[in-house]
């Protein structure tokens, strides 16, 4: 129930659609300014220090007074403008599987010609993420992780950019919830080992792949390739990233089923067992297919495919929107 | 926002900030402490600089709890209590490196700094001076400093101090501002502890020096607000102790009977009113000469003081009347008449032979009453705060020699001259004027206004109040103190300067210091007022004050955010005439979105405008040539050709 007032209360205090278009610029009207705990202590301080000066008739209890007071209002004009017409903009980056953190690259960029010094960022519990200074005109690209807990598309969520300076009495902070989606893939897990058609692979692509010996010819290198086929000799000799080929009939090949999986399995278990064996075919090299009540992906055996695979068991009962 | 549970731990380099900050602080200080209090913050505040130095570990609980306890005892020692306001004082001046010894965090030097805000402002109750004001400058600005350091730990000295100054030049308009114009409230708002009274206030016994002691202190005795018409100055006479007893050199109360009704009659004009009395510790309550019957739960002496029947340990409000015409003493005992007639053998010979003169040549009292105040009108004397130390015959010494007293000697000698001519008198102290406030419309008596004057008692009219100041200083009871003394008050220690030059100095210092004090130190509600008038805002109350203050603190901070807002950086020549096209195309709808290139803006425009393709299309290769090609020799030429396309461009 608090939570979700306080999710309400930041969005509306964002004063924008959400998620936001990217980039972001924190217009005047979306910085708060109120006392921190510190401000606050100050305040009860002065307010002390005051009644000493009316009770003692100090003049000069009031100067110092009013010194301070005056002080901690040009601080509120400091902080407040720390942050106003700030650019911030998110990119996902990475993979991510449900369950784990998620990076995101934060890219703040300063416009003005003033300094725009320790500005932190925090994620919706009130965690600090990163801190950093900007200094005029510049930009500064930085990843922050946030947790992902499920499958599916991640919205980084709403975050909170704040800055104490310059004496730490006051806090300027703004909310954000950039539109930045990321797609986690689900939680590989699981405890059946690759379905491989090929005999002589053992789970886990530890051991040596089948048909290793028979030795194809080389072709060049395409991102994706696995590492395994990459023809180190020839790189050596300085003739450029090579793969290796095999004879076609020995590449290993296998089809992850979701019909193969024990009927009593949950859909989850299932896709995160699928999304397991595809992550161990890629480090493998292995040629698959995956197929899925809504449909058939592969054979395929390069990095497309994999991400295609991986992409397809994330959004799985979701519907396509994102496919 | 949760805060991170534990307060990260305090770098060297703020250490020594905070250091720096509480020894500024903590200096102006020792001079007032006892010796004892003094070495002790000395040797506290060195040794936590060594240990900032050594980056060694905070000294145990334990230690710290009984080095506490020393000062506790010092202290005790000093004072003989631990709540007044000096014993306060020295306790706080200790706790501060206290603190700092057990500072670890940032958490805890916050705190430090915010007891030593505290420390400055009661450095005010030591002393107001332009030397400690600017003293508590220099350390706000190293609290604000060393805050700045706290907040951002990579900061250098100098960019600390930068950042203290930048804050400081947008705070100091503020804050005169707020001085000049927050409304002012009269103190204290409650009484004080009881040592703020000591010396202060008026003694059961009066040596020369006493009152005038009290003058410099502008403590608010009691007020006295008044129903319908406020009496004349020259009526506004508070009874303090009366003082009978003379040896030679102090006055002393002699103690008399008190009684649940006055023995006089009261008779004439009536004033009431509320006397708001401050704590003195003694049982005299300051009613006006001569108060009614009609006093609640008070004591009427003998010698007409109204007394409270415990002392006043706490401020009391009470309703009294004044009947300034009473006739009083009219049968008053022979034992009260012969105490104010003694005087002590042997002392003040000349006084006691100018007495007996009077005695001699006027056989009515009456006539050598007047004519003592004619003897005191003409001898030229002096009404000064600074009088010159009086030897053992001090009547004598003030009447024949220096001429230069204050109300005290003015009575005291009096009551001689009139007991050696037979005549009996006595000593009063007390308060007299008042200072209307304003706004309230109480009179306000401060310890300023203390006063002493004579009564003597004539056979048929009783006592009669006799101010021997007022003959020599009228405007002492018409316009108060600071009208009566000369204004070349200063002047004797000065004289004795012979180099010109020097003089010249010294009296400009003087002049100086008299305006720090009367407009600085001195500003309150009255002066505000005075100020407010001469503004052309004759009766301001504190709605116009806060209104005034709103609109010109207001305008300040909002000149203040226009300064401080963020600004673009300023763009090359050629970044604003792509703006330029830029703008112009966003007149007919098309804007650049912020991941277009200049060159899919310029297409997605040109299939917008065919008509305009070729313009569109040539000032963005132009634009993107000019940036990111390779420098040219004759990149002038082609940014001047570029501006003319883009002012001729009119789509």
């Amino acid at each position: 129930m608090r939570a979700r007032l306080r999710q309400r209360w930041r969005r509306w205090a964002i004063r924008a659609p959400v998620p936001e278009t990217q980039p972001i610029t924190l217009r005047q009207a979306r910085v708060y300014v109120l006392p921190t705990p510190t401000g606050l202590a100050v305040l009860a301080t002065l307010l002390l220090m005051f009644i000493a000066a009316i009770n003692y008739n100090l003049s000069l209890g009031y100067a110092l007074t009013f010194f301070l007071a005056s002080i901690g209002v040009v601080h509120i004009l400091h902080s407040w403008r720390t942050l106003t017409r700030l650019q911030i903009s998110l990119q996902p980056s990475g993979e991510v599987f449900a369950g784990s953190m998620g990076t995101w690259q934060i890219t703040l960029t300063n416009a003005q010609a003033l300094q725009r010094p320790a500005l932190c960022v925090r994620d919706a519990v009130g965690l600090e993420l990163i801190r950093t200074d900007l200094a005029p005109n510049a930009s500064i690209s930085l990843h922050i992780g946030l947790p992902c807990p499920q499958r599916g598309i991640q919205q980084p969520g709403q975050l909170c950019i704040e800055t104490r300076q310059p004496l730490g009495w006051i806090r300027a902070w703004s909310y954000i919830e950039p539109d930045a989606p990321h797609l986690a893939f689900p939680t590989p897990a699981g405890t059946q080992p690759l379905p491989l058609q090929a005999a002589g692979l053992t789970e886990g692509g530890t051991g040596l792949i089948a048909g290793q010996d028979d030795f194809a010819g080389l072709r060049g290198f395409h991102p994706g390739d696995s590492l395994r086929h990459v023809a180190w000799k020839q790189l050596a000799r300085g003739q450029g990233m090579l793969t290796k080929i095999f004879a076609g009939s020995q590449t290993p090949a296998c089809v992850l089923d979701w019909h193969d999986l024990p009927h009593a399995m949950p859909a989850e278990s299932r896709l995160s067992q699928l999304c397991q064996w595809v992550l161990a075919a890629r480090q493998a090299g292995v040629r698959t297919t995956l197929i899925l009540p809504d449909g058939t992906i592969g054979p395929g055996q390069d990095a497309i495919h994999h991400q295609t695979c991986l992409t397809r068991l994330a959004l799985f009962g979701k519907g396509a929107a994102h496919g | 926002m949760a805060e991170p549970h534990r307060s990260p731990p305090l770098p060297r380099a703020a250490g020594y900030f905070l250091l720096v900050t509480a020894a500024l602080g903590l200096a102006p200080f020792l001079p007032y402490l006892p010796t004892g209090m003094s070495i002790l913050a000395a040797l506290l505040l060195l040794w936590h600089g060594w240990l900032v130095h050594q980056e060694a570990a905070s000294p145990s609980r334990i230690t710290l709890l009984l080095i506490a306890a020393l000062g506790v005892v010092l202290t005790l020692n000093e004072y003989h209590m631990l709540f007044g306001k000096q014993a306060g004082l020295s306790l706080l001046a200790m706790l501060l490196p206290l603190k700092l010894l057990e500072t670890r965090r940032r958490r805890d030097a916050r705190a430090a700094l915010l007891l030593c805000c505290f420390l400055l402002s009661g450095q005010f109750l030591n002393a107001q001076s332009m030397a400690v004001a600017v003293c508590v400058l220099l350390c706000a600005t190293a609290i604000i400093a060393t805050s700045a350091k706290l907040e951002q730990p990579g900061l250098t000295l100098r960019s600390a101090l930068d950042t203290a100054l930048r804050l400081l030049g947008g705070a100091v308009p503020l804050m005169l501002v707020l001085f000049i114009l927050f409304p002012r409230i009269d103190g204290p708002l409650w009484g004080m502890p009881l040592d703020a009274y000591a010396g202060t206030g008026l003694s059961d016994a009066m040596q020369p020096g006493s009152i005038s002691n009290l003058i410099p202190s502008g403590e608010i005795a009691f007020r006295a607000e008044f129903e319908g018409t406020l009496p004349p100055p020259a009526q506004r006479y508070w009874r303090g102790p009366v003082l009978t007893e003379f040896d030679g050199r102090t006055w002393k109360i002699r103690e008399g009977g008190r009684r649940r009704q006055p023995d006089y009659l009261p008779q004439g004009p009536a004033y009431h009113y509320t006397l708001t009395l401050e704590a003195h510790n003694r049982n005299w309550l300051l009613a006006m000469d001569y108060p009614g019957a009609d006093a609640p739960d008070a004591l009427y002496g003998d010698d007409l003081v109204l007394f409270a029947r415990r002392p006043v340990r706490s401020r009391i409000r009470t309703t009294l009347s004044a009947y300034p015409a009473t006739a009083v003493g009219m049968q008053e005992r022979a034992s009260t008449l012969r105490a104010a007639l003694r005087l002590p053998p042997a002392s003040n010979p000349r006084s006691v032979a100018l007495g007996a003169a009077l005695q001699a040549r006027h056989a009515d009292p009456a006539a050598r009453v007047a004519a003592a105040i004619d003897f005191m009108r003409n001898a030229h004397l002096a009404y000064t705060l600074y009088p010159p130390l009086l030897g053992q015959d001090s009547a004598d010494e003030f009447l024949f020699d220096s001429k230069r007293g204050f109300c005290e000697h003015f009575a005291s000698s009096f009551a001689i001259l009139m007991r050696a001519a037979g005549v009996p008198a006595r000593v009063v102290t007390g308060y007299q004027g008042g200072e209307l406030n304003p706004l309230d419309g109480t009179l306000v008596i401060r310890q300023s206004d203390a006063h002493a004057w004579t009564e003597v008692w004539l056979a048929g009219r009783g006592w009669m109040r006799v101010d021997p100041t007022a003959a020599s200083a009228p405007r002492r009871i018409d316009d108060g103190l600071a009208s009566a003394l000369p204004s070349n008050e200063q002047l004797p220690l000065m004289l004795r300067q012979d180099v010109e030059w020097l003089r010249n100095l010294r009296f400009r210092w003087e002049a100086l210091n008299n305006g720090w004090n009367q407009w600085v130190i001195g500003y309150n509600a009255r002066r505000q007022l005075e100020l407010m008038r001469s503004l052309g805002l004759p009766d301001a109350d504190w709605h116009q004050l806060a209104g005034l203050l709103a609109a010109c603190a207001g305008a300040w901070l909002a000149w203040l955010a226009i300064r401080l807002w963020p600004r673009r950086a300023r763009l090359d020549a050629l970044d604003r005439c792509w703006q330029r096209a830029c703008r112009k195309l966003a007149r007919r709808g098309l804007r650049r979105q912020t991941w277009e290139t200049p060159k899919d803006f310029a297409e997605r425009a040109a299939c917008a405008l065919p008509q305009h393709a070729d313009a569109i299309t040539a000032i963005a290769e132009a634009y993107t040539t000019l940036r990111y090609g390779p420098t040219a020799q004759d990149h002038a030429r082609k940014l001047a050709a570029l501006e003319a396309a883009v002012q001729q461009f009119r789509p």
